[in-house]
């Protein structure tokens, strides 16, 4: 078996003997958002998850002019060819990824393995930033049907299949947020009653290259029991791992339905009166 | 609690490695790379860890620590050492 959309991944090999091709946007977008100084993928331009993907007055995407601004400005087209690639084992490539898919850019592509794949194969990087030609990009309206929020998220507890794609040590409350961050989060500890905990972990290879469409159907549609033609919201801390398990369902598995809350766990675990379970709740 | 640490081959720190904390539960809970001086740092809890390191050059490292309360660690990860 093949995954659902197999053109949505390119290789580190793959990338490597296309660089200098004028067509292609390589974008980087990272947690640590100093890696890209650090030295990236030739050509590469960086966009920051946080200061350009998110508004600065409040926790939202950018509106639609903004985020065509922000894409005309790296000189890319609503037709480019956009690779993505990240640290973190892709993460928040993947939310990239899962953000340009909501304003409608179709030719847009994960870079299987991310940064840390291109950097332990000891492939080259610069510290060259390139000075890319202004273009003018349409965005479409933004796609409601990949995007789940707070209100919906309550309504479909226990109603819609949830996937917590934290560690299990988040889910249970043990941990606040990842180990590698200091432990702030939201108000309380736990999870979204009903929701099953599968760590976006398990989808990932140890070079961080996603599983084969055999594996991850197993992990999620034969253990996990996920409706292939059912509804499904995946969420996280912040909404990157849930967009790393969006790609995997949505576009690997091909899954219709599956919605990611970007909200996640640091907007639900503090809403006065919404349900949790696990955590300091015994 | 802290549980920080430096990974080394043939002596000398490696920067640029990909450090994996895995949890009690046995599932991937942190990655980082190491800093120019080969070091590396997680926030975890109390608990048995183990701690992955990926080098360049396909080398693989791994220890398994025990933390407990309060406790702040430090690992070595030394090539050949593990």
């Amino acid at each position: 078996m093949d995954y659902a959309k197999p053109e949505i991944l390119i290789s580190t090999d793959d990338v490597a003997a296309r660089l200098g091709d004028p067509n292609l946007h390589v974008v980087e977008v990272d947690e640590d958002t100093a890696a890209y100084e650090r030295g990236h993928v030739p050509s590469a331009v960086s966009l920051h998850w946080r200061d350009e993907l998110q508004q600065a007055n409040s926790r939202d995407i950018v509106d639609k002019e903004g985020f065509e601004r922000l894409m005309g400005q790296r000189g890319i087209t609503e037709n480019d060819e956009i690779i993505l690639y990240g640290g973190n084992n892709n993460w928040f490539a993947a939310y990239a990824y899962w953000y340009l898919k909501l304003y409608g850019h179709d030719r847009v592509r994960l870079m299987d393995g991310g940064r840390k794949k291109w950097e332990l194969e000891g492939r080259p990087l610069t510290t060259d930033a390139p000075s890319p030609q202004p273009a003018t990009y349409h965005a479409k309206d933004p796609d409601r049907s990949i995007r789940a929020f707070r209100d919906e998220v309550i309504g479909a507890v226990r109603q819609t299949p949830m996937v917590d794609v934290r560690s299990p040590e988040e889910y249970s409350g043990v941990l606040a947020a990842p180990a590698h961050l200091p432990q702030e989060a939201a108000q309380r500890k736990g999870h979204i009653p009903g929701a099953v905990n599968i760590p976006w972990s398990r989808a990932a290879n140890d070079d961080g290259t996603f599983r084969s469409a055999d594996e991850l159907r197993e992990i999620y549609l034969d253990k996990a029991g996920l409706d292939p033609q059912g509804e499904a919201i995946a969420y996280c801390r912040i909404g990157e791992r849930s967009s790393h398990t969006w790609v995997v369902l949505h576009e690997l598995l091909g899954l219709p339905h599956v919605k990611n809350y970007d909200g996640s766990w640091t907007e639900y675990g503090s809403l006065v009166g919404a349900p949790i379970e696990g955590g300091d709740q015994k | 609690m802290r549980l920080h640490g430096k990974v080394s081959h043939a002596g000398l720190p490696v920067e640029g490695a990909y450090v994996q904390l895995v949890g009690p539960s046995g599932e991937f809970t942190a990655e980082v790379r190491t800093d120019e001086s080969g070091r590396f740092l997680f926030y975890p809890v109390a608990g048995s860890w183990v701690v992955r390191g990926f080098l360049p050059g396909g080398h693989h490292l791994e220890r398994t620590v025990q933390l407990t309360e309060g406790q702040s660690l430090d690992v070595e990860l030394e090539d050949g050492a593990s």
